[in-house]
């Protein structure tokens, strides 16, 4: 059969390419970090091509593109196109203001009060003038009980008022004097007179047709706007020409929706897809053929991501509330074959909360090394022995009602069955932890089923995985004790040292004075392992060759100002357009 | 001339080659999946270690046996989690090892590794051998397909003959029964049940294939019910004296078990389509379980840099389905020469 | 005749009821909560007690099982099946948008595969046991046997990325607007010829095996006989007697694949980005987007009656016993 001869062809291709090669060194693959993917554009605008496209991936459809309401990374990858916010994010994390939009911001001396001034003449894309209106209207919706806008209002927490002074001036007034203030006011603006109608009919913004015609088809004041949205297709947008910061460099922006990443990579070999997240799988073998050096680069970079097993310790289980026990576990896993195998070699090991681009990070943490020995006899220690029958771990657990019963070492770990690697991970650990007696199930759950269950404290170990902010103080939200309800503590973490320490990190003023007490927070969580830090993630991407000028923050290279607005495209290479 | 069927069918079955083939290939396959503890385990068959002689490979086989379980004793120390095998095998002076020493959820170093002699269909993405896993994951595709097929030929043939032989009211309820879960997007329930299961398993799986997969059974075995309702010897043993349950069973059933055993045979096929297509979307049996379509999906995630993963599972699944497909034809032509095709069901 | 009609889409209307009765248990049973879903959508829960509350009312899920399924037929009636759990659009707008890309992907199908399966068939029964009849239908068992995103799979591997003779992802290219006529026809064809393939082949094999049987069996009766006795050519007896007999329960069986094919375009249509209901659907599903997925389902089971009501309806006309049946 034809299939069969063809077939054979690609698997001689596929060794000819010297796929198999047993480990992958990036520093050492031509493809990776090339000098052209960073270069900053020419000074003359000729020598940068007006008329490209650019096609973008986008991992799932968006459910709205209103910025107050989104939340989810592939939302924001094309609601920052379309809108533009007072103060960003910059290139590395820090606070900025936009200096297509804002113009000053001042902080009264006593903290409690802030000004922000906008630029004047700003206009949305229907021409409506922008004033300090949208913004005020904008936070009110925010804060506004009907509206659920979930991850915009616990950022601008700690703002209890905003109103404007003049068409260009904000006020806000601070509950507390704290130097995280100036992060709250950082939120995203609305346009007023689009939203304002029918509000009273549905003050949700979300479910009249006509709050979601503007959710859908939003009127933005960003470098582009939307043309054209095919549903589980492509969102299009267009260049929008009078923009009053720079000029936008393409002149379309197309993001295809492709849910699957091993699809989204043979369309990116097959030129449909510009720029696309690799798998660390991806990244070093799956990228390693001619198909795909003749399309396209790849950049590596350090980023935010922390990955840990989070142990929930709020007394649900006999096994985690016993620091002995959490330790025991993190010295059970085989750390360096993960990082080799699941990893590909491509993602460094976690020192704690926070990642090494954060100015919090603490690189003298000692990290638990692999030792199954030293696993068994914590696990000894905390009670837990070894059967002599069946070889499995009991303990005698005394109930509420002073009953002892016998309880065996056996519980679930579950893990989002969309990533590729958490499976993979959890499969080792299983093995690891069957060797020191513990019985581990594995439970693969839909990424929302999960996030519902450690929303709601039901897991006894989860994966878990998050991009730490830019300001330290975001761990008071994960490790508080004050956190376990209404937080982000699922875990149900409780130390009085850490959380002296994070209430220290929040008032303090001196930046020297933080750093130590945030690096010393991070040791002691790290000892104290609620979590079991595994990596910090590199941001792992694929670029068309002829894409220039990218960043890459801590949180990849787009979500940022100037972000994806940076990249462009040397004249005489357009690839696509009509022009 | 009743009891003379069976012998009949299976002599004119005898007769047709690709049936044969294909029975011998099925039981085959059976036996691999009954065996799989001595095929493809870590555990040595036999061992003798510290001086005594131990049999872990055997009484993993004999633990699958039901009843048998209860008369094994466990081979201890071979039982412990944490026992050394490897060390164990080195040091003992005398082991026989499975035919393929891994077992089907121990990762090694050594991943992605072509074929070769010792790993037969190389190693996947965490250096699991592929061939301990494709021999573990036939007793999953086998339990599925069979597992189904007994759920829904058993509720089809209670249901259809039901139906049939009582008439009235009972034959409308199930008959509307029957055309609401034939009009019924079945792969959306199915999907819909496994997506909301929370913890998903073998079991569920088969629930799901075996109850909604019974109405050609119970459509075939109404109509046969009608049929035979009436003939000579039905009312010959009526007038007999003999109960309706007694007809129905002794006398009915036999004569109409022919065209039904054919549809039954097909769905087994079916069934373990259905099992891989659910795996593939992430939603049959879970990981790192080795089924066929778990294996298969990860195989297809890494088609663009280890091709060769890709075969085993695929071709696993072809020729059990191909097996199972002729075997039901051989059926059906040993039954009723004419032929008949409505049993063949689109995948 | 006014009476069998009648009487057929009451039972169709009964049947349709019980498959939404099911479809509604099996949803709301299911454990996860939309609400919750919407609340915590973004990362943190600090939505009030009120506020997830106020949701839940909204969503009538504070109301009991029989009482949720009333209001939700009593909508659906008036053929208005909610808002989406999700993104908050109409359903109908939702389904809508993706129905014609499902649809023209199942007529494709249809089409294609009649078109390999009536001549395979008639030249297998012509010489039914011959070389031919032996060869395709080993061919046909051995493709029925392949999985269909095995199949996928290959194809697009093989054929689309490697040897670049087809798009097999999505509908259409980014610039096909500016296209030529010829272009875009020509742009069309090569993203709709792998999928279409891929849904179309088991139903050859079906439906080949489907007409040889039947002709087999047309032409053992009396006025096939009559006919030859006539002295008409084999073929003329195969093609206009036999084969025009064959036509109707062709239309049934046809009608009856239409579920397994709504079924299989979940997986097919994931692995070839077609923005149809299958994608629809098996989003809906793992977001727990409900009234999408009792949409979707009374779709498609509307679809498939229809079809079967369509072809007892063509069978009614064509023979009168069928109707006292």
């Amino acid at each position: 059969m034809t299939t069969w001869t063809a077939y054979g062809w690609i698997v001689t291709c596929a060794t000819a390419a010297g796929v198999w090669a047993a480990d992958y060194d990036p520093t050492r693959d031509p493809l990776v970090n090339p000098a052209s993917l960073f270069e900053s554009p020419p000074a003359s605008a000729d020598r940068i091509a007006d008329e490209d496209w650019i096609i973008r991936h986008l991992r799932a459809e968006p459910a709205s593109l209103n910025p107050i309401l989104t939340s989810s990374g592939h939302e924001l990858t094309v609601q920052e196109l379309l809108f533009d916010e007072p103060v960003v994010l910059g290139p590395e994390f820090e606070w900025m203001l936009n200096p297509a939009m804002a113009e000053g911001y001042s902080e009264a001396d006593d903290h409690l009060t802030a000004e922000l001034r906008l630029k004047a003449g700003l206009r949305w894309q229907d021409g409506v003038p922008l004033t300090a209106e949208d913004v005020v209207f904008a936070w009110q919706m925010i804060r506004s009980e009907h509206v659920p806008a979930v991850r915009a209002r616990a950022a601008t927490e700690g703002v209890v008022d905003c109103r404007a002074v003049n068409p260009v001036t904000v006020r806000f007034r601070f509950r507390e004097a704290l130097p995280t203030n100036r992060w709250r006011i950082k939120f995203p603006i609305l346009p007023r007179h689009v939203y304002e109608r029918g509000l009273s009919e549905d003050p949700t913004l979300s479910r009249s047709d006509t709050h979601v015609e503007a959710n859908r088809h939003p009127v933005g004041n960003g470098p582009y706007r939307l043309v054209d949205w095919a549903a589980g297709d492509r969102i299009v947008l267009e260049r929008w020409a009078d923009y009053a910061g720079p000029r936008p460099r393409f002149a379309r922006v197309i993001f295809r929706i492709v849910p699957d990443g091993n699809t989204a990579l043979l369309m990116f070999k097959r030129a449909e897809l510009d720029e696309m997240m690799l798998t660390p799988q991806q990244f070093a073998r799956d990228t390693r053929d001619d198909r795909f050096a003749r399309v396209g680069v790849k950049g590596r970079a350090d980023q935010a991501t922390v990955y840990c097993i989070a142990w929930n310790m709020d007394g649900t289980n006999p096994f985690f509330g016993d620091v002995r026990v959490r330790q025991g576990m993190s010295h059970a896993l085989n750390m360096p074959l993960i990082l080799n195998t699941v990893y590909d070699g491509l993602f460094s090991r976690s020192r704690g909360l926070f990642p090494p681009s954060s100015w919090a990070f603490n690189g003298d943490i000692p990290l638990f090394d692999y030792d199954p020995t030293k696993a068994a006899a914590l696990l000894d220690a905390a009670g837990w022995q070894v059967d002599s029958e069946d070889g499995w771990r009991y303990r005698n657990v005394v109930g509420p009602d002073g009953t002892q019963t016998r309880v065996k070492f056996a519980f679930t770990l579950g893990f989002a069955q969309e990533s590729k690697t958490s499976p993979q991970l959890a499969a080792v650990f299983q093995q690891d932890l069957r060797r020191v007696g513990v019985d581990m199930k594995l439970q693969a759950l839909e990424y929302l089923t999960l996030r519902g269950r450690v929303f709601t404290h039901e897991f006894q170990a989860v994966i878990w995985a998050w991009t730490a902010e830019p300001e330290p103080d975001d761990a008071w939200n994960l490790l508080h004790s004050a956190a376990r309800s209404g937080g982000r503590n699922f875990v149900g973490y409780a130390n009085p040292d850490v959380d002296a320490l994070l209430e220290q990190g929040r008032r303090s003023f001196d930046p020297e004075v933080r750093r130590g007490i945030y690096r010393a927070l991070a040791a002691k969580v790290y000892e104290d392992a609620p979590y079991t830090f595994l990596i910090n993630a590199p941001s792992l991407w694929a670029f068309h060759k002829r894409i220039r000028g990218v960043h890459f923050s801590p949180m990849g290279p787009a979500g940022f100002y100037p972000g994806a607005r940076a990249w462009w495209v040397p004249a005489g290479e357009e690839l696509r357009g009509t022009r | 001339m009743l009891q003379a069927r069976a012998p009949r069918l299976w002599r004119r079955f005898r007769r047709r080659r690709l049936g044969m083939l294909s029975l011998a290939g099925l039981v085959l396959l059976a036996a691999v999946a009954v065996l799989r503890p001595v095929l493809a385990s870590r555990l040595p068959i036999v061992c003798r270690y510290e001086g005594r002689l131990y049999f872990p490979g055997l009484v993993g086989v004999l633990r699958s046996v039901p009843f048998a379980s209860a008369v094994v004793e466990e081979s201890r120390p071979f039982s412990l989690p944490s026992f050394d095998v490897e060390k164990a095998v080195a040091d003992s002076s005398f082991a026989v090892r499975a035919l393929i020493p891994y077992d089907p959820l121990d990762y090694s170093s050594e991943v992605r590794a072509r074929p070769s002699r010792q790993h037969w269909l190389g190693t996947d993405d965490l250096g699991r051998d592929v061939a301990a896993r494709l021999v573990h994951g036939t007793a999953v595709s086998l339990k599925v397909g069979l597992g189904a097929m007994a759920l829904a030929g058993l509720v089809g043939i209670v249901l259809g003959a039901w139906a049939g032989y009582a008439g009235g009211i009972v034959d409308v309820v199930v008959s509307r029964l029957i055309e609401l879960v034939m009009c019924f997007p079945v792969f959306f329930l199915i999907l819909a049940v496994m997506v909301w299961v929370e913890e998903p398993g073998v079991t569920h799986v088969v629930f799901v294939i075996g109850l909604t997969a019974w109405t050609p059974i119970a459509r075939l075995m109404r109509a046969e019910m009608l049929r035979l309702r009436g003939s000579e010897f039905a009312v010959a043993a009526r007038a007999l004296g003999a109960g309706p349950v007694r007809v129905l069973v002794r006398h009915l059933l036999p004569n109409a078990m022919a065209p039904v055993a054919v549809t039954i045979t097909f769905g087994v096929g079916h069934a373990i389509l259905i099992e891989a297509g659910l795996s593939w979307l992430g939603f049959g049996v879970p990981p790192p379980a080795p089924s066929w379509g778990v294996m298969l999906r990860s195989a297809y995630d890494q088609i663009q840099s280890a091709p060769f993963l890709v075969y085993p599972p695929c071709v696993a699944i072809f020729v059990t389905v191909l097996m199972v497909n002729w075997l039901g034809e051989a059926v059906r032509d040993a039954a009723d020469p004419r032929g008949e095709s409505e049993n063949l069901v689109p995948g | 005749m006014v009476r069998y009609v009648a009487k057929r889409l009451l039972l169709a209307g009964v049947t349709l009821v019980g498959i939404t009765i099911v479809t509604f248990a099996v949803t709301r049973l299911a454990p996860g909560d939309p609400a919750l879903e919407a609340v915590s959508r973004g990362g943190a829960s600090t939505m009030s007690a009120e506020a997830y509350a106020r949701l839940r009312t909204y969503y009538d899920l504070d109301q009991p099982l029989s009482r949720q399924y009333a209001a939700w037929l009593g909508r659906v009636v008036r053929l208005d099946f909610g808002r989406s759990f999700h993104d908050g659009r109409r359903v109908t707008d939702k389904v809508g948008e993706r129905l014609p890309a499902t649809l023209c992907l199942a007529g494709g199908a249809v089409v294609l595969s009649l078109a390999f399966a009536i001549p395979i068939g008639l030249a297998s029964a012509r010489r039914a046991g011959g070389v031919f009849d032996t060869v395709a239908g080993g061919v046909l068992a051995a493709l029925h046997s392949v999985p269909r995103y095995v199949m996928a799979m290959l194809l697009i591997v093989v054929v689309g990325v490697h040897l670049d003779w087809f798009s097999p992802y999505g509908l259409r290219s980014d610039s096909f607007e500016d296209m030529s006529y010829p272009g875009k026809a020509a742009d069309l064809v090569r993203h709709f010829a792998l999928i279409v393939f891929c849904f179309a082949y088991p139903l050859i094999a079906y439906q080949a095996r489907f007409i040889r049987g039947n002709l087999l069996e047309v032409l053992g009766q009396d006025y096939i006989r009559t006919a030859r006795a006539k002295g008409l050519s084999e073929r003329a007896v195969l093609h206009r007697h036999a084969f025009r007999n064959t036509l109707l329960p062709l239309i049934t069986v046809v009608g009856l694949l239409v579920p397994s094919a709504l079924g299989g375009s979940v997986i097919l249509e994931t692995m070839f980005q077609w923005p149809g209901i299958g994608q629809l659907l098996f989003q809906a599903m793992t977001q727990r987007d409900y009234p999408v997925v009792m949409a979707l389902t009374v779709v498609a089971a509307v679809v498939v009656l229809l079809c079967t009501l369509l072809a007892d309806l063509t069978y009614a006309l064509a023979d009168p016993r069928v109707r006292y049946a």
